[in-house]
C-alpha cells in the first residue's frame, strides 16, 4: 500500500520535476553558456584591445625614442661637434669643447626622460668618446651590435641587462654623418625602461588578476607583473600564450598561463622588437559575474525544485488519497463489509470511479443479502433435519424400549399365566400326592417300630425312604405354598422367640456353629408367625446347605429406623454374580434337588407381611439374607 | 608458433647486439656516472649544478653527477689534463683557458657558456679618481694569476705600456686596497669584490668586459672523444644543467640552500649576494642561458692568440645548445 502511494507520488514528482526542471535547466544551461560565451568574448575583446593598445603604446614609445635619436644625429650641432671631435686631436681645447657640447646636448635630451645614458662612439675604434655619464668614457663597444649596426643606420637592440646601468635597457643607436655622408661616429642611447614598465603595469579595467607583460624570445620575463612583482629578468615564462606568441602568432584565447592557472588572454608577437606581449586575466575572475549569475540561477532553480516537489506532493495527494480510500474500500468490501461506502464529493474521474465502486458495492450488498437468508434457511433446515434424525433415532430407541417393555410384560404375563397354571397344577398334584406320602411315612414308621431288630441294611433303607419322604413332603409343601396365596394371619411376634422356635425345629448339622445376636430392646413385630417363621426356616436351611464343609451361621436382629432387620449370615460358598438377579425368581435353583420355589415363595410371604427381603453376597465367602419387617402392623 | 620462435630469436639477437654495442661504448650502465670538475671551491658560482643535482634534474636523465671542487691547489692545467685523461667527463673552466688549451693541442671543446660575461673587475676606491683602465697608468694593481691574461689583453687593447702599471702579487683580502697599498684590486665581481661592499667601503667596479675584452667566463667543456662517442649523454647532462641554472636564477634562495649542502661553512648572506650579482653575467637577456656566440669566440681568439692562430670552430660546438633550444628559435633570434 505504502509502496503504491510512494511510487505513484514519486512518479508524479518525477514527472513534474522533469516537466519543470528539464526546460528550466536547458534554458539555464544554454543561457549560462551564452552568457559565459558572451562574457568570454567581451573579456577577449577587452584584452585584445588592451594588448593592441599597449603594443601601440610601446611602438609609439620606441618610435619616439628612435625619433629622438634620429633627431639627435641629424642635429646640426651634433654633426658640428662630432666633426669637430673628428678633426681635432684628443685633448685639445677644440676637441674638449666639442665633446662638452655633445655631452651637454645628451644631458638635455636625457632631461626629457626615457633615456638612462647616451653615448657617442668613435666611428673607427668603437670607443666611448663622449657620454652623459663619465662612467662610460673610454669603454670600447666595437664588438657590440649597436655599434656595428648603428654605423649603418638606426638600430634598436633587444632588451638586455646592462652592467654599467645595473638594470635592463634597450639601446637605440644611429650614425652621425657629416654633410658628405662620411661617418663620424655612432650615438648610442640607452632607453630607460621605466616607461615600458609603466605601460605594462597600467592595468585599469583588468581586475585583480589581470596583467600585461613582455616576454623576450628566450621566454624571459622583461617587465614585472602582478604575480611576479620582481620577476623582470629573473623569471622565465612558459605559459601557452607566450608559447603561441613566440611562434610568431597573435590572437586571443583561453589557455593555461605560466602559473598553471586557466586564463583568458591576448598574445601578440612584436617581431621587430622580438617581444611577446601578453594581456591576460584569470578565467575565475573574468567569469565571476556569470558564475555568480549561475549560482543565483542554480539557487532559484533549487527553490523551484523544492516548490515543485512540495506542490507535486500536494497534488499527488489529491489523486492518491481518493485512490487510497478506494483501495481501502476494496479491502473492506473484500473482507466482507458490504456496507462500506467510499463516499466522495469529487467531481473528477476518480470521484466517478469511487461512486461507481459504491454503486457496485451496494448492488453486491443487495444480492448478497438474499443469498444470506437462503443460507440461513438452509442451515435451519439442516438443523431441523438433524434434529429429526436424532428424534427418529430416539424414537426407534423408545420403540425398542417399549417393545422390550412390552415383551417383558408379555413374558411376565405369560410366566404369570404359566405360574398360575403351574400353581393350580402343582396344588392339585401336591394335594393328591400328600396322602400317599402320608401313607408311606406311616408305613415306614410302623416298619421301624415293629421291626426294630431288622438287619442293618433294612434299617438303612428305611431311613433313606423316611428321608426322601421328608424331602418330597417339603417339595409338596413348597408347591402348596406356591399355589396358595394365603393372606397372612397377623399376630404379635417376639423375634427372639421366633428364632429360637425355628432353630429348635431345625438343629445345626455337624460343623456349623450358630450365633444369635438379638438386640434386647427390639420391639415385637406384627406379622403372620407361621409365614415369617417358614421364611426364616427356609433361609436357615439354605444356609446349612451352603456350608456343606461346616462354618458359622450368624443370626442377627436389630431395629433400624422403626424396622426390624433380621439377618442370616453364612460363611458358605456365596452366590455367583450372574445368579444374583435371578435369585428370587421362581423355578430358579442351583441345586440338583429342589424345584427352585423356596426363595420365590419366601419373598412373596415377606412382601405379604409388609416387609422386604434383601441379599448380599460375596463369591466364596458367604452370603447375608436380610428380612426387613415393620415394627407396627403393616397392612392392618 | 613459427612466428613466435622467429620473434623470440630476433629479440635475442637484438638484445645480444645491443649488449655488444653497450660494451663497446663508454656507457657504464643504466645509471650514468658523470664527474664534473669545477674550476673553484664549492660556492654559488656553481649553484646551477647543485640545484640540478638536488632537484633531480640529472637523475631524471638517469645520470648520477659528482661535482668535484677545484681550488687554489688545482690549476686550470690540472683541470684540463684530468679531463683529457678521463678523470672527469666535464669541466668548468674560463673561456680563456679553453682557447689556450686548444692552442696547446688539447682535444677539449666548449659545449656551453655559463658566464656570458666575465666577472673580472678592477676594484678602486671611490674618490681615487680611478674610474677606467686608462687611469691605471702609473699605478699599483693587484692582479690574480688567472686574471693576468685578461689584464694583459686589456692593456694591450687599450694601448697601455705593460711597464706603466705595477703588478703586485695577489692577496685574497680587502686590506691592500683599503690601506692604499695598491690602487686597484683585480678580482671577481662575484667573489672577493663582494667583501668591499660587505665591509661598507664605497668602491668603483671597472668591468674588463666594458673595454672590448670580452672573454667568456665559466664554460662547460668536454673532450672531442666524448662528443664523438657519447653525444646523448652530453645533451642530457647539458639540458639538466641549464635547467638547474634557470631554476637557480628564478629561486636564488633555494639555489643558495643547495649550495650550502656542498659546504656548510659558507656564508648564506654572501652566497645570496653572489647569486644576485652573478645573475646578469649568466643571462644578459640577449641570449638563452648557456648560449655561445661564434663572434665572441673569434674575438676571444683574436685577443688571446691572434688572428687565425687556431680553428675557432673546433674549440666550441653549438650542436647541443641547438638541440636543446631548437635551431629554428635561434635563427629567429638572430
Amino acid at each position: 500500500m505504502r509502496f503504491l502511494r510512494r511510487s505513484l507520488t514519486a512518479r508524479l514528482i518525477t514527472l513534474f520535476l522533469l516537466v519543470t526542471i528539464l526546460p528550466l535547466s536547458i534554458i539555464g544551461y544554454i543561457s549560462y553558456l551564452k552568457g559565459r560565451q558572451g562574457i568570454i568574448e567581451k573579456v577577449k575583446s577587452k584584452l585584445e584591445s588592451v594588448a593592441i593598445l599597449k603594443e601601440q603604446e610601446i611602438r609609439n614609445w620606441v618610435e619616439h625614442l628612435e625619433h629622438t635619436v634620429f633627431w639627435l644625429v641629424e642635429d646640426r650641432e651634433t654633426i658640428y661637434d662630432a666633426n669637430s671631435m673628428k678633426i681635432h686631436t684628443v685633448g685639445t681645447p677644440e676637441y674638449l669643447k666639442a665633446r662638452d657640447s655633445l655631452v651637454w646636448e645628451f644631458r638635455r635630451v636625457m632631461e626629457m626622460g626615457h633615456f638612462s645614458a647616451i653615448l657617442y662612439l668613435d666611428s673607427e675604434s668603437g670607443k666611448v668618446i663622449a657620454s652623459s655619464d663619465t662612467l662610460w668614457d673610454g669603454q670600447f663597444k666595437e664588438n657590440e651590435p649597436y655599434f656595428i649596426k648603428g654605423k649603418e643606420g638606426i638600430y634598436v637592440s633587444d632588451i638586455y641587462f646592462s652592467l654599467n646601468l645595473g638594470k635592463p635597457t634597450m639601446v637605440i643607436s644611429a650614425p652621425v654623418k657629416d654633410d658628405n655622408g662620411k661617418l663620424l661616429g655612432v650615438i648610442v642611447a640607452h632607453a630607460d625602461l621605466k616607461y615600458l614598465s609603466t605601460i605594462m603595469l597600467e592595468r585599469s579595467g583588468l581586475g585583480d588578476t589581470g596583467e600585461t607583460f613582455l616576454v623576450n624570445s628566450s621566454n624571459l620575463l622583461i617587465t614585472n607583473t602582478v604575480f611576479a612583482p620582481d620577476g623582470a629578468f629573473k623569471k622565465w615564462i612558459f605559459g601557452q600564450g607566450a608559447k603561441w606568441a613566440l611562434e610568431g602568432k597573435s590572437g586571443v584565447d583561453l589557455f593555461i598561463d605560466y602559473r598553471g592557472v586557466p586564463v583568458i588572454g591576448a598574445y601578440r608577437w612584436m617581431g621587430d622588437l622580438k617581444l611577446a606581449l601578453i594581456a591576460k586575466q584569470d578565467q575565475s575572475e573574468a567569469l565571476t559575474i556569470i558564475n555568480k549569475l549561475a549560482f543565483t540561477v542554480l539557487g532559484i532553480g533549487l527553490s523551484i525544485v523544492l516548490i515543485v516537489i512540495v506542490l507535486s506532493i500536494l497534488f499527488a495527494r489529491t489523486i492518491t488519497r481518493p485512490i487510497l480510500k478506494l483501495v481501502n474500500g476494496t479491502e473492506m468490501v473484500g473482507a466482507g463489509n458490504l456496507d462500506y461506502r467510499v463516499g466522495t464529493l469529487a467531481k473528477d474521474e476518480i470521484g466517478e470511479l469511487s461512486r461507481a465502486f459504491d454503486r457496485m458495492t451496494k448492488n453486491l450488498n443487495d444480492t448478497t443479502v438474499s443469498h444470506g437468508e437462503l443460507a440461513k434457511e438452509v442451515t435451519e433446515r439442516k438443523r431441523a433435519e438433524n434434529r429429526l434424525k436424532d428424534y427418529s433415532e430416539k424414537l426407534e430407541e423408545m420403540v425398542e424400549e417399549r417393545t422390550k417393555e412390552l415383551k417383558d410384560a408379555q413374558e411376565k404375563l405369560v410366566r404369570k399365566e404359566k405360574l398360575a397354571f403351574l400353581g393350580q397344577l402343582s396344588g392339585s398334584v401336591g394335594h393328591e400326592l400328600r396322602n400317599p406320602l402320608g401313607v408311606i411315612s406311616n408305613a415306614v414308621y410302623l416298619l421301624t417300630t415293629v421291626h426294630g431288630d431288622a438287619d442293618e441294611t433294612t434299617k438303612e433303607y428305611l431311613d433313606i425312604i423316611s428321608s426322601e419322604v421328608q424331602n418330597s413332603e417339603k417339595i409338596i409343601s413348597d408347591l402348596l405354598d406356591f399355589s396358595r396365596t394365603r393372606s397372612p394371619d397377623i399376630d404379635r411376634v417376639y423375634v427372639s422367640e421366633m428364632i429360637d422356635g425355628v432353630l429348635k425345629k431345625r438343629p445345626s448339622p455337624n460343623g456349623v456353629t450358630i450365633t444369635t445376636e438379638v438386640a434386647e430392646d427390639i420391639p415385637p413385630i406384627y406379622v403372620d408367625p407361621r409365614q415369617v417363621g417358614q421364611v426364616l426356616d427356609n433361609l436357615i436351611a439354605n444356609a446349612y446347605q451352603a456350608m456343606p464343609e461346616g462354618g458359622e451361621l450368624k443370626i442377627k436382629a436389630e431395629e433400624i429406623k422403626k424396622k426390624v432387620n433380621l439377618s442370616i449370615t453364612d460363611t458358605g460358598l456365596g452366590i455367583l454374580k450372574e445368579n444374583m438377579k435371578k435369585l428370587f425368581e421362581p423355578l430358579f435353583t442351583t441345586r440338583a434337588r429342589g424345584i427352585g420355589l423356596g426363595l420365590y415363595v419366601s419373598k412373596g410371604l415377606i412382601e405379604a407381611n409388609g416387609g422386604q427381603i434383601k441379599v448380599k453376597s460375596k463369591e466364596g465367602s458367604g452370603s447375608t439374607f436380610t428380612i426387613i419387617l415393620p415394627v407396627k402392623e403393616g397392612r392392618s | 608458433m613459427r612466428i613466435a620462435i622467429f620473434k623470440i630469436s630476433a629479440l635475442l639477437v637484438f638484445t645480444t647486439l645491443s649488449l655488444f654495442a653497450c660494451n663497446s661504448g663508454e656507457v657504464k650502465g643504466s645509471l650514468e656516472d658523470i664527474t664534473v670538475q669545477l674550476k673553484w671551491i664549492h660556492h654559488a658560482q656553481f649553484a646551477g649544478f647543485y640545484v640540478a643535482v638536488k632537484k633531480g634534474f640529472y637523475s631524471e636523465d638517469n645520470a648520477d653527477v659528482t661535482l668535484n671542487s677545484g681550488g687554489p691547489a688545482i690549476s686550470p692545467d690540472t683541470v684540463i689534463s684530468d679531463l683529457v685523461r678521463g678523470k672527469a667527463d666535464f669541466a668548468i673552466v674560463g673561456g680563456d683557458v679553453l682557447i689556450k688549451s686548444r692552442s696547446l693541442g688539447e682535444p677539449v671543446v666548449a659545449i656551453a657558456v655559463i658566464f656570458q660575461r666575465n666577472p673580472y673587475v678592477y676594484v678602486t676606491l671611490k674618490g681615487s679618481g680611478i674610474e677606467s683602465p686608462q687611469d691605471l697608468v702609473g699605478r699599483k694593481v693587484m692582479v690574480p694569476d688567472d686574471g693576468k691574461i685578461q689584464h694583459d689583453a686589456l692593456i694591450k687593447k687599450l694601448g697601455i705600456a705593460k711597464s706603466s702599471i705595477t703588478i703586485v702579487p695577489f692577496e685574497r683580502d680587502t686590506a691592500p686596497l683599503i690601506t692604499r697599498r695598491v690602487d686597484a684590486y683585480m678580482t671577481y665581481r662575484t667573489g672577493s669584490a663582494l667583501a668591499f661592499e660587505e665591509e661598507g667601503y664605497e668602491v668603483n667596479f671597472i668591468w674588463v668586459e666594458n673595454y672590448g675584452v670580452r672573454l667568456y667566463g665559466d664554460t662547460i667543456i668536454t673532450t672531442e672523444r666524448m662528443i664523438r662517442e657519447n653525444p646523448d649523454l652530453i645533451e642530457s647532462f647539458l639540458r639538466a644543467t641549464l635547467k638547474g641554472w634557470r631554476y637557480a636564477i628564478e629561486n636564488p634562495e633555494e639555489a643558495v640552500e643547495a649550495t650550502l649542502e656542498y659546504d656548510i661553512k659558507l656564508s648564506k648572506f654572501r652566497q645570496l649576494r653572489m647569486m644576485q650579482v652573478q645573475t646578469p653575467l649568466i643571462h644578459t637577456g640577449k641570449e638563452e642561458i648557456g648560449w655561445t656566440d661564434r663572434d665572441v669566440w673569434v674575438v676571444m681568439r683574436d685577443i688571446l692568440l691572434g688572428k687565425d692562430a687556431i680553428d675557432i670552430d673546433e674549440a666550441f660546438t653549438m650542436r647541443f645548445l641547438n638541440d636543446i633550444y631548437g635551431k629554428q628559435k635561434q635563427e629567429k633570434m638572430r
